[in-house]
This record gives C-alpha cells, sequence and structure tokens, in this order.
C-alpha cells in the first residue's frame, strides 16, 4: 500500500496539539494545508474530533469520587470474603465427607447386628441401651459425638460469619 | 477469640493487604476529578450513548481501584483506566443486544454548548456513527487524546504495527463522512 505522507504532517499535528491552529499557524502553512489532501484530512479530522471533546467534556456529570470509592471499598472486601471462605469451605466438606464415610463404612461393618435387630424388634418392644453397648461397644456414641461436634462447629462458623 | 473467629480475620486481612488500592481516597479525588470528565467523553463518543458511558465510567474507576495499579504517575494511571474502560466497550459490544428502542435513553441537554460545539457535535456525531466502532475509538484516542499508537495499542490491546494502518483507514473515511456531513476545514 502507498501511503500518501507530506513533509509539513508534523508541523501540521503540533499546531494542532498546540491549540495553534488555525489563527496562531504560519500563513504558509495554513496555505499549504488547502492544496494537501492529507494534512487537510488531519485538520478537518482533529479540529471537529477536539470541538466534540470539549461539548462532551462540559455535558459529563461525573458522581461523586466518594461514591466511587466506598463501592470500590465494598467489592474488594467482598472479594477478599470470598477468597477466605474457599478455604474454610473446603474444609466443611472435608469434614463432612470424612464423617459420612465413617458412617457407611460402620454400618457395612455391623450391617448383620443391624439386619438382626430389625428381625428381632418385632419380639423386643424397643431398644435398650445395654442391648446396643453390648453389639456396637462404644462406637456409635463416638460417632454420634463426632457428628454433633463437626455440626456444631460448621453452624458456630455460619452464625458468626453471617454476623 | 475461637479458631472460628480467627482464622477469617487473618485470611480477610491478608487478602485485603493484598488488593491494597494504590492511591487514598484523597488522591483518588484529585485523579478522578482530572479525568472523569475525558474518560466520560471517550465512552460517551464512542459507544454513542451516554447512559451506558455513566455505567462504563463507573465500572472502569471501581475495576480500577480493586485492581490496585501501582501505576507511574497519572499519565500512566489515565492510560490504565482508558485500557478497562476500552475493554468495557468490547464487551458490551460481544454482548447481544435487548434493549428495545423504547427504552433508549433522550439525549442530554447541549445547553452548555458553545456554537461551535454544537455545530460540530451535529456533524461529528453523525459521522462516527456510520463508523465501525473500533475506528471510532482509534480516532479518538489519536485525534481528541493525542495518544501516540504504541499508547493506543496499549489501551485497545490491537498490535502497534497495525494502528498506523488501521487508523490511517478510518481518518480516511472520518475526513469523507465529515464532508458529506457539510464540514469543511476550520
Amino acid at each position: 500500500m502507498i501511503w500518501p505522507t507530506c513533509t509539513r504532517l508534523q508541523e501540521v499535528r503540533n499546531a494542532l496539539a498546540e491549540g495553534h491552529w488555525p489563527q496562531a499557524s504560519a500563513p504558509d502553512l495554513r496555505a499549504h494545508v488547502e492544496t494537501c489532501r492529507r494534512c487537510a484530512e488531519e485538520v478537518l479530522v482533529t479540529t471537529h474530533l477536539q470541538q466534540s471533546r470539549a461539548s462532551a467534556v462540559a455535558l459529563a456529570q461525573p458522581a461523586a469520587p466518594s461514591l466511587i470509592w466506598w463501592r470500590a471499598q465494598a467489592r474488594r472486601r467482598n472479594a477478599a470474603l470470598a477468597h477466605a471462605s474457599r478455604p474454610l469451605a473446603a474444609a466443611q466438606a472435608f469434614a463432612l465427607v470424612i464423617v459420612a464415610a465413617t458412617l457407611i463404612g460402620m454400618v457395612a461393618l455391623h450391617w448383620h447386628s443391624i439386619l438382626d435387630n430389625a428381625s428381632s424388634a418385632a419380639t423386643t418392644p424397643a431398644w435398650s441401651l445395654t442391648a446396643v453397648l453390648a453389639d456396637w461397644g462404644l462406637v456409635p456414641l463416638a460417632l454420634a459425638i463426632a457428628v454433633i461436634t463437626t455440626l456444631g462447629g460448621v453452624v458456630i462458623y455460619l452464625t458468626t460469619e453471617r454476623q | 477469640m475461637n479458631w472460628e473467629d480467627a482464622i477469617p480475620s487473618i485470611a480477610i486481612a491478608t487478602a485485603a493487604r493484598a488488593s491494597e488500592p494504590a492511591m487514598d481516597s484523597d488522591q483518588f479525588a484529585v485523579f478522578y476529578e482530572r479525568s472523569a470528565r475525558p474518560l466520560w467523553a471517550y465512552l460517551a463518543r464512542a459507544s454513542g450513548d451516554p447512559a451506558l458511558a455513566d455505567d462504563l465510567m463507573q465500572e472502569s474507576y471501581v475495576r480500577f481501584l480493586c485492581a490496585g495499579f501501582p501505576g507511574d504517575g497519572e499519565v500512566a494511571s489515565r492510560r490504565y483506566l482508558f485500557r478497562i474502560g476500552s475493554n468495557l466497550l468490547r464487551d458490551h459490544w460481544r454482548r447481544p443486544r435487548t434493549l428495545p428502542l423504547d427504552d433508549l435513553p433522550p439525549e442530554r441537554s447541549a445547553a452548555r454548548d458553545t456554537s461551535a460545539q454544537t455545530d460540530s457535535r451535529l456533524t461529528v456525531s453523525p459521522a462516527l456513527a456510520k463508523l465501525r466502532p473500533r475506528d471510532r475509538q482509534l480516532l479518538w484516542l489519536a485525534h481528541a487524546e493525542n495518544y501516540s499508537h504504541r499508547e493506543i495499542a496499549e489501551i485497545t490491546g490491537l498490535k502497534s504495527t497495525s494502528i498506523r494502518l488501521l487508523l490511517f483507514r478510518a481518518r480516511r473515511q472520518m475526513a469523507h463522512l465529515l464532508k458529506q456531513e457539510g464540514a469543511r476545514v476550520l
């Protein structure tokens, strides 16, 4: 592609950028712009866009900087909260998975006892603590304490986070 | 203090420090006063929608503060701000349009325009509207904001080597459209 160039283009650009065009620019430069297509385009586009800019700048009604600052602070805080909550949520999920796995494991190990208890439920009026302890030992008790502790921790964390 | 309280506090404090803004509220207020109107002018003329320019300008500043741009002085910060604004404009243009014509906001009052500015606006706006969005951005940054090709490349994300050709084409088309609108060399 052939670039239409002009040796006086930079001179014209400087005059436009410094606000010297057209009154404070040399008469020969003004005469040159009338005959040079490249420079005429530069002047035409730049002067009109600069006037459009002045008009738009006068029309602008920017909000108070304090409002923008407050919005940015709120967004930064929310982002920081989300960032901080990520490992805690992962820890909670991990704890719940461990508890669920333990529960499933215990049931799998003692499912024969569960079936026996279910079949004898018709003849026995109710489950007794001594019978459960005899069959399972302290495992159900420890499991119940673990579940209650974990869920309690989750509830306390969620409550303090909301506050 | 138990661990439920302690861990979030430590983590939040660390995360907040990591994204600390590069300027305090007073410095920001000064920077905002100097840069808000030119940024709005750019967004309004490039998008052709003053209401959209309001939203994008606020979002640009919020992102600017959240990014914690260290900046190498006000010029670099301003360039970074224009870059955020350009990215937001590009995202807006990529989104499918769902706004019905009836909901388009009315033109803002031109009461504060001088007559020359009004004349220019009446010829420039229709001409700009006929250009491609990218050409509007390039022309505005080069001719209204006086940015160099390298700076325009930094703001728009385009290759520095292609700016010259793109600007040449856009300028020629703009000059042609301005002449059609009755504009003349001032």
